[in-house]
């Protein structure tokens, strides 16, 4: 649900801009939620394009958090046993019987 | 049949359900249309996994699997089996002696296969056998012996299927009723598999078994240990010496009488090993006890006579080969209380619970007589050597004569080279003596001349097949020619003529307390037996840990610390004098303690965590 159309401008804006720049700080969903929260405003006229510009930055950063994540997640599972010792120190949870 | 009860299963968790499986709109799998109408946990015995520096063994399946109850009774069932048209996946219940590994594969690549139940033994009386069946390897534990890099070794068991030493990544469960609750599981399986047959295998309802065999041990033994899902395999060895003032450095002699307590087999909590294992510890025990009877002092006796009776020797030589490391090299780093050792007089690191083997000086150890398997006796009893060296060919030629000598002239101990065949040791304790110092004699006696014997290591080594009579006689024969050697032996050149000899009825009663009834009156004299009723006692090893021996090193502690005690009474180990312990109401006067006994490869590091720290030698651990 996007914001109520009576907050003011500047206050949705700034929103926007924490959320991209909260972030930043590791946190790849929140520019998700972001987009999701803010998208619906996109058409406005007085702040439609500042905010484009940060949703599209989330966007951006929320797939290259994806591919990242994939990717390690990828290498992780198939070389877990190889790496031995290193793999299971960076588990939080080491699975049984495997 | 003797009613037997087993050991707590408590190492891994073993359901079973019953659920009997409906025929819905469209009948796929049982799964997708099972209906649960009754639930029922069933005792039962697991193939387990175990690992080692290389690698897993054994049995694991990582989600519980369901399957229709089929039975399988010929090779042509299976074939038969893999070639029909069934829906939804199978529990096999077959005989034990169709446990083949080719089988096993062929049933596993039908993709029909969720697990395997093995019958052992039915509920009327023994249950035909096959004449031979051995699920260990064709030359047990030869990667970790004397003989380990020598090409074409010579393979001593014959009828060695291997099974032992597969890995199998679907659940193996066996079937052995002897008390209520087996025969219940045995009784529950066995109506199932009827009414399945009834239904054709097609016709819903059937009767479906779940299995579930998850343990958390995974890859090799280093990684399982490093994450803390596993112990090494071991346990406590004994030794004992009726040389109270025994010293590293008092130049005497050591002969050594030795013997292997555990036995393996695939389903372990079934582990008897009554030739393999008992025969042999109830023979040294025996002897020690007709020694400790003689008139003349042992102690005053020119040579040292050393017991041992270790444990873990099913696996890689756990017990011998740690002991014989720690009587040459071992070196205390830490004295006193340290961290991970629960011991506080003994060494904190390396943690010992006590330094007394350190009085054991190696290089004066003269000679070993070895007990392996010396239970089933048909055509008198076989001496194994290394080399036909002068000292060995004298030991073979002093049983001979005294064999001779107690059996009215006919000799019925023989070197097992007797026929030109000279095969060396077959894998025995005595190999990690002989590690060290080549030259030492080293004798091993055994009922067998160039092949084990048909059920080595196998869950049918249990002597249902022959009479306690035969095994008893066995025992004591070759007890009797062992004693009277070994006492010459320790007398050196002036001995005295005073004849000893074994006690029969005591082989028999110890028979009966280590196989069939733990809880005997004669065991519950000698220690405390917290459980009421502990009948049948498995002869696994199990795992090692610190301070706890298991029942088989309870009861040889207890048994060797009794014997020799001096007549002074007494009511705490403070009323006898030497440091000596009061035990059954009498000072002791023994020197009999516990050793460590888990792989060489493995050791334990100051955090007290054990680690693999050499992968050539035995390193086998098992989920804890």
């Amino acid at each position: 649900m996007p914001p109520s159309p009576k907050t003011p401008p500047q206050e949705i804006l700034s929103i926007c801009k924490k959320y991209f720049i909260i972030g930043c700080f590791f946190l790849p969903w929140l520019w998700v939620v972001n987009v999701v929260y803010m998208w619906p405003l996109i058409k406005r006229e007085d702040i439609g394009t500042q905010i484009k510009k940060y949703l599209y930055l989330s966007i951006f950063g929320a797939i290259l958090w994806l591919i990242i994540l994939t990717t390690w997640l990828s290498i992780f599972v198939t070389n877990r046993i190889e790496w031995g010792q290193f793999a299971d120190s960076i588990s939080v949870a080491i699975p049984k019987g495997v | 049949m003797r009613r037997f009860c087993l050991r707590e299963l408590n190492i891994i968790l073993v359901i079973f359900l019953f659920l009997e499986a409906f025929q819905g709109p469209i009948i796929n799998s049982v799964k997708a249309q099972g209906i649960i109408k009754f639930y029922e946990d069933l005792t039962s015995f697991p193939c387990v996994r175990l690992l080692n520096s290389t690698g897993v063994i054994g049995c694991q399946s990582l989600k519980p699997v369901t399957g229709i109850l089929y039975p399988i009774n010929t090779s042509d069932d299976i074939k038969q089996f893999i070639g029909q048209d069934l829906n939804g996946k199978f529990t096999i219940v077959m005989p034990y002696d169709l446990m083949k590994i080719q089988n096993l594969r062929d049933l596993e690549s039908s993709h029909k296969l969720s697990g395997v139940i093995a019958i052992i033994n039915g509920t009327s009386g023994i249950a035909p056998r096959p004449t031979a069946f051995s699920p260990d390897e064709t030359c047990p534990n030869c990667q970790y012996g004397l003989y380990r890099d020598e090409t074409n070794q010579y393979q001593w068991n014959p009828n060695g299927l291997g099974l032992i030493q597969e890995r199998f990544d679907f659940p193996i469960f066996a079937l052995y009723p002897f008390d209520d609750r087996t025969t219940n599981t045995y009784n529950r399986v066995m109506k199932g598999v009827k009414k399945n047959m009834e239904h054709s295998f097609k016709n819903y309802p059937l009767q479906a078994v779940e299995l579930s065999s998850l343990m958390w041990s995974a890859i090799d033994a280093s990684t399982c240990l490093r994450r803390d899902f596993c112990q090494p395999l071991g346990g406590q060895s004994v030794y004992s010496t009726p040389s109270v003032n025994i010293s590293n450095d008092d130049n005497k002699p050591i002969i050594v009488v030795a013997a292997a307590m555990d036995s393996r087999t695939l389903f372990h909590y079934l582990t008897l090993g009554v030739d393999n294992g008992v025969s042999g510890t109830i023979a040294l025990l025996a002897v020690a006890d007709a020694i400790s009877r003689s008139q003349v002092e042992i102690s005053k006796l020119p040579k040292h006579i050393l017991y041992t009776l270790f444990y873990g020797e099913a696996w890689g030589f756990a017990g011998s080969s740690r002991f014989v490391s720690d009587i040459t090299q071992f070196n205390c780093q830490v004295k006193g209380p340290a961290k991970g050792c629960p011991f506080k007089n003994g060494c904190g690191f390396p943690c010992k619970q006590n330094l007394d083997f350190t009085r054991i000086n190696f290089t004066n150890i003269e000679s070993i007589f070895e007990f392996n398997q010396v239970g089933m006796s048909t055509t008198g009893f076989y001496v194994h050597v290394d080399s036909n060296s002068t000292s060995n060919v004298e030991l073979i030629n002093k049983m001979n004569n005294i064999s001779a000598t107690i059996n009215n002239g006919s000799a019925f101990v023989h070197a097992a080279s007797a026929n030109g065949n000279n095969l060396k040791l077959p894998p025995s304790s005595s190999m990690a003596f002989l590690e060290k110092n080549r030259s030492l004699s080293a004798v091993v006696l055994g009922d067998f001349q160039s092949n084990f014997k048909n059920y080595y290591n196998s869950e049918y080594d249990d002597g249902f097949n022959v009479s306690d009579d035969s095994i008893v006689d066995s025992i004591c024969s070759i007890a009797n020619v062992t004693a009277q050697t070994v006492w010459l032996q320790a007398q050196g050149p002036n001995y005295s003529n005073i004849p000893i000899s074994v006690n029969c009825t005591l082989i028999r009663t110890l028979l009966n307390c280590l196989v069939y009834n733990y809880s005997c009156s004669f065991d519950r004299s000698l220690f405390k037996i917290n459980k009421n009723n502990v009948e049948r006692i498995g002869h696994y090893s199990s795992i090692f840990q610190y301070g706890m021996p298991g029942w088989l090193p309870t009861f040889a502690f207890n048994y060797l610390l009794s014997l020799n005690s001096s007549r002074a009474l007494c009511k705490a180990s403070t009323d006898c004098q030497n440091g000596e312990r009061c035990s059954g109401g009498k000072c002791t006067n023994t020197i009999t303690r516990y050793h460590d006994a888990y792989g060489a490869g493995l050791q334990y590091n100051q955090d007290g965590n054990a680690i693999v720290t050499d992968p050539t030698k035995a390193a086998w651990v098992e989920s804890k």
